[in-house]
């Protein structure tokens, strides 16, 4: 199980490494434009469309990362108040009856909307016209690592109940 | 000898024939839909659907109510097309063009660059082979489809650059999309794709020289006028614009048959009142744009250059996209087989009289 | 379940969710979920296909790309370490007068928040730079963290600011556009700005002891001249970053969007000026910009399941039926919008809150006759004062995560105190004279 937790935090970690410079990425692309259009006064058909497509990926793409640390904004006003222990069988019960189904909703109607493009080859509705199913694509898997980020967080703090051992200090720490 | 041909009356409605001994089902099942769009409250096009709305509440002596939901509210703007089609809502409203890139096809049942105007889209989807082609292309994706709202021609450009010769069109940076970004950017202008809600102030910055939206009564509320100075026109991009309602299927087919004919007749009652009502404005929204702007006319080089550029685009597309080549040979036929009568009937363009005895006979 | 119950259980069960210590997002969609399944009949499919092409469209809206480009500029800036040598400058030029290091703080603080778009990067940034300075000159705890945490707050409203763009994105109206959202917050964010200036001038020359000047040796270690040039040259790298954000979209050569990229390869030059563009850097913004831009962005996704399916369910005209058609005079309404947002921002998070009153409140107000910009201003200060209103700021807990353990948490729940109340003047304020917001758009617009 720890095996497995650490796996999915090590990849999530790794795919992080990846989407962060996608906003690199997009800061070159719309510069570039900026200059294109108003020095050479040849903006390109493509440059909006494309940075739109990597603005969303980007921050679906991040969605597991910031799981990762817990970050996803809460609001800590009455729980803290409760013992360790009821707070971790408040997160465990939580969890699995609210955040996770939910994301693995989302997920699954991802991948049914991205399968649904991808078996048409939709395209953008744009002059430019790129295929948009790879995109659609990469919103099923944001959310698939989410619902995987969740489910390790999920067993770290059962096995944290479970065990006397504390693996939730096995969280990276933040860059 | 040779026999006279026997004269009959010329034409039938051919409708009557399949409904003269329909049956008409009724029921008095109650249905609550709603409906998707593209539009925000502000624009007019809003209006076209909630007015369908109200006509099939009211027609249906509230058995079938459709609730409009503005872009936003539900779903974003460019998502009602699949929402529908996936049955999280039953209808939706739309301007065909949105679904491109879905297929090249849809734009055509909503403006073509020199394509058919609101008379000749009337005739060819009612009284051609339109409605039946535009049936098919929705049908693909699980969606009943009726026409639902014409505005007729739309304003150019609103531009800070003066454009009347075709020259004058280089490196003018314009705000527009679809099909036109490519014939302007193959007319030597650089088409510029900005988001609807960045478009004033890239105008009044001057990001954008110029941009294209909509027909006069529309653009009026968007004020592009405080930020330019003139309005190129004609709006060659767009004879006309055609709008759709469309329906998930299973949803349609749940209706009773007389709900059915009740859809069909207020969109077709949309259809009509729209165009009166929008073009009604048009004339209000154009005298009071002549009064902050100066309307500028290209020349008919311009146009033809604008006109052979679109037709050559077209072509291209044509070759790559078989459907859009049936629809578009199809409005083209009706084009050719109307040239006769629109050359004959020349000349009573309804000028005010006085223009008229001056001289002044065409369009 | 008639449509008014089903409202009030909506809210009933959120609140009792995000008690739960449920993470805000998930009892937003869950919330979504389980009453949107209850009003479709359990139509998984429909809902969630509702949620999906929810989800795409926040994918494509284009606009919002400031968020993440503001965010890795914050990144950048605090890297490249401007601030200090603005802060070092103006704390020598005014630390001779009583409560004359607050009022660098202010300074600072009003200069970050023009180049900036966000919030965390000047609270978390003075709080280590100003923080431990305040305490040794002996600044009382409370009001120095008040202080910190609402001069760092002014950088979510004036612009640039990503509040004001996602603002301008949700209501989609001309009025409310990001840019003329820009012009009317640069008003209201000074008056703000003034009015902590003044609270801090004042209360030093009450009580000494609160904010006591600096050591005349100390003061006397520069000449004027000296000082001046310090200054000055400190200015330099803030201006060079103002400029590229405003200067390029004032000047036609960007959209608003695009000029966040701008500022982003201003800051990145910067940096390099600076020596600080090392790949460790770069790695380091990107992660924190792709961990932050998605904290805020799973707001807007969740946040937008939750109010599709409020008005889905019906739950806007129950609303609006309530506000508008119990025959209440107009500045009741308006009241009572404004004050249910001030709730609000005491437990969620701002994105979530425009994006569940947005949508009933923006056409009650339009209905009502009020100028869409100056409402939008009203709710825009408001918002920005949820950043530190307790027990939930983000302000606040920026603070306490940045700074020594010498502050306490109802310590800065005190101290916000003064500056909450400020907050409110400047709301009155705004809302007794509409042309602080008005007039800069007005000249915009010609
Ligand atoms: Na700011
Ligand atoms: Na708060």
């Amino acid at each position: 199980m720890r095996g497995f937790t650490k796996l999915i935090d090590k990849m999530i970690a790794v795919q992080a490494e990846g989407a962060s410079m996608l906003m690199i990425l997009l800061v070159i692309i719309m510069c570039t434009e900026v200059f294109l259009r108003y020095f050479l006064e040849a903006p390109t058909i493509w440059a909006l469309e494309f940075t739109t497509f990597l603005y969303g990926m980007h921050f679906i793409l991040g969605y597991g990362y910031t799981e990762q640390f817990n970050g996803h904004v809460s609001v800590d006003i009455l729980s803290s108040r409760l013992s360790r222990k009821l707070q971790d069988i408040l997160y465990v019960f939580t969890t699995v009856f609210i955040s996770l189904p939910v994301c693995l909703l989302l997920c699954i109607w991802a991948y049914d909307n991205a399968l649904l493009s991808t078996r048409t080859l939709e395209h953008s509705a744009s002059a430019w016209g790129p295929s948009i199913w790879p995109v659609k694509l990469v919103m099923a898997v944001g959310f698939t690592f989410l619902v995987l980020q969740i489910s390790s967080n999920l067993i770290k703090r059962i096995l944290q109940l479970v065990h006397t051992g504390d693996p939730l200090n096995e969280v990276p720490h933040e860059p | 000898g040779t026999t006279l041909a026997k004269r009959e009356k010329f034409g039938a409605d051919k409708r009557h024939e399949k409904v003269a001994k329909l049956k008409v089902d009724t029921s008095d099942k109650k249905h609550r839909w709603k409906m998707v769009m593209p539009w925000s409250k502000g624009l007019l096009f809003y209006d076209l659907a909630v007015h369908f709305c109200d006509t099939v509440r009211l027609a249906s002596g509230g058995r079938l109510i459709i609730k409009p939901f503005s872009a936003g509210e539900l779903i974003p703007a460019m998502e009602c097309f699949d929402a529908v089609a996936k049955g999280s809502f039953e209808a939706g409203h739309d301007w065909p063009g949105y679904w491109q890139g879905k297929d090249q096809a849809f734009t055509a049942f909503a403006s073509v660059p020199y394509g058919l105007d609101s008379e000749l889209y009337n005739i060819w989807l009612y009284e051609r082979e339109g409605l039946e082609m535009m049936q098919e292309l929705y049908g693909q994706y699980g969606l009943f489809v009726l026409p639902g709202g014409q505005v007729g021609q739309e304003l150019g450009l609103a531009s800070n650059r003066r454009a009347e010769k075709i020259e004058d069109f280089k490196g003018l940076k314009v705000r527009t999309a679809g099909w036109y970004m490519e014939i302007l950017n193959n007319l030597g202008a650089s088409a510029v794709a900005t988001p609807g809600g960045e478009i004033y102030l890239s105008l009044q910055t001057g990001v954008l020289d110029a941009a294209e939206f909509s027909s006069p009564a529309v653009n009026w509320p968007m004020g592009f006028d405080e930020v330019t100075k003139y309005a190129i026109q004609p709006g060659v991009h767009q004879p006309a614009c055609q709008f759709s309602f469309f329906f998930n299927k299973d949803a349609y087919d749940k209706l009773s048959d007389d709900l059915k004919w009740i859809l069909d007749t207020a969109a077709k009652e949309t259809q009509l009142w729209s165009y009166s009502w929008i073009n009604n404005l048009n004339a209000d929204a154009i005298r009071r744009f002549k009064d902050k702007i100066e309307i500028v006319r290209m020349d008919d080089e311009a146009i033809v250059e604008f006109a052979k550029t679109s037709h050559l685009y077209l072509e291209e597309l044509k070759k790559q996209h078989a459907f859009l080549k049936k629809v578009l040979d199809s409005q083209e036929a009706l084009k050719v087989d109307f040239r006769d009568w629109r050359s004959s009937r020349r000349g009573v363009t309804p000028w005010p009289i006085e223009d008229v005895i001056a001289g002044k006979l065409y369009e | 379940m008639s449509p008014e119950l089903i409202t009030i259980l909506m809210f009933v069960v959120l609140i009792l969710f995000i008690l739960s210590r449920v993470p805000l997002a998930y009892a937003l969609a869950g919330t979504a979920t389980l009453f949107g399944l209850i009003d479709n009949g359990f139509n998984v499919d429909g809902l969630m296909g509702m949620f999906i092409n929810n989800a795409w469209g926040t994918m494509n809206n284009i606009v919002l790309v400031a968020v993440p480009l503001f965010i890795l500029m914050a990144q950048l800036l605090e890297r490249s370490k401007i601030s200090d040598a603005l802060f070092d400058a103006l704390y020598i030029l005014l630390g001779g007068i009583r409560g004359g290091l607050g009022i660098a703080v202010v300074i600072v603080c009003v200069i970050l928040a023009a180049t900036t778009g966000i919030v965390g990067a000047s609270v978390v940034g003075m709080a280590l730079l100003a923080g431990p300075k305040l305490l040794e000159k002996g600044y009382q705890k409370t009001m120095s963290a008040g202080l910190i945490c609402a001069g760092g707050t002014l950088g979510i409203l004036i612009p640039p600011s990503i509040m004001l763009v996602v603002f301008g994105g949700l209501t989609g109206l001309k009025e409310t556009s990001v840019g003329n959202l820009f012009a009317a917050a640069i008003f209201p964010g000074l008056i703000l700005a003034g009015l902590y200036l003044l609270y801090v001038f004042v209360i030093c020359q009450i009580f000494p002891e609160w904010g006591p000047g600096i050591s005349r040796e100390e003061a006397r270690k520069y000449s004027g001249h000296q000082k001046l040039a310090m200054v000055m040259k400190s200015l330099v790298p803030p201006l060079i970053l103002i400029f590229s954000v405003m200067g390029t979209i004032l000047g036609g050569i960007a959209t608003p969007s695009e000029a966040a990229a701008v500022g982003v390869l201003g800051a990145a030059i910067l940096a390099a000026a600076y020596k600080n563009l090392t790949w460790k850097v770069i790695r380091g913004a990107g992660l924190a910009t792709l961990k932050t831009t998605s904290m805020v962005m799973i707001l807007v996704l969740f946040g937008n399941l939750f109010s599709s399916t409020f008005l889905f369910i019906g739950g806007g005209d129950v609303m609006t039926d309530l506000l508008i058609g119990g025959d209440l005079n107009r500045w009741a309404v308006m009241g009572i919008m404004l004050g249910s947002i001030f709730l609000l921002g005491m437990f969620i998070d701002w994105v979530a809150i425009l994006l569940v009153t947005l949508p009933v409140y923006m056409p009650i107000s339009m209905e009502l006759g009020f100028d869409p910009l100056w409402f939008s201003m009203l709710i825009c200060v408001i918002l920005q004062t949820s950043f530190l209103t307790p027990p939930f700021g983000y302000s606040l807990f920026y603070f306490a995560g940045a700074a020594s353990k010498d502050y306490t948490m109802p310590m800065i729940y005190k101290g916000v105190m003064p500056f909450i109340l400020l907050q409110i003047i400047g709301v009155l304020l705004c809302m007794c004279f509409p042309a602080l917001v008005t007039y800069l758009p007005s000249l915009w617009l010609k």
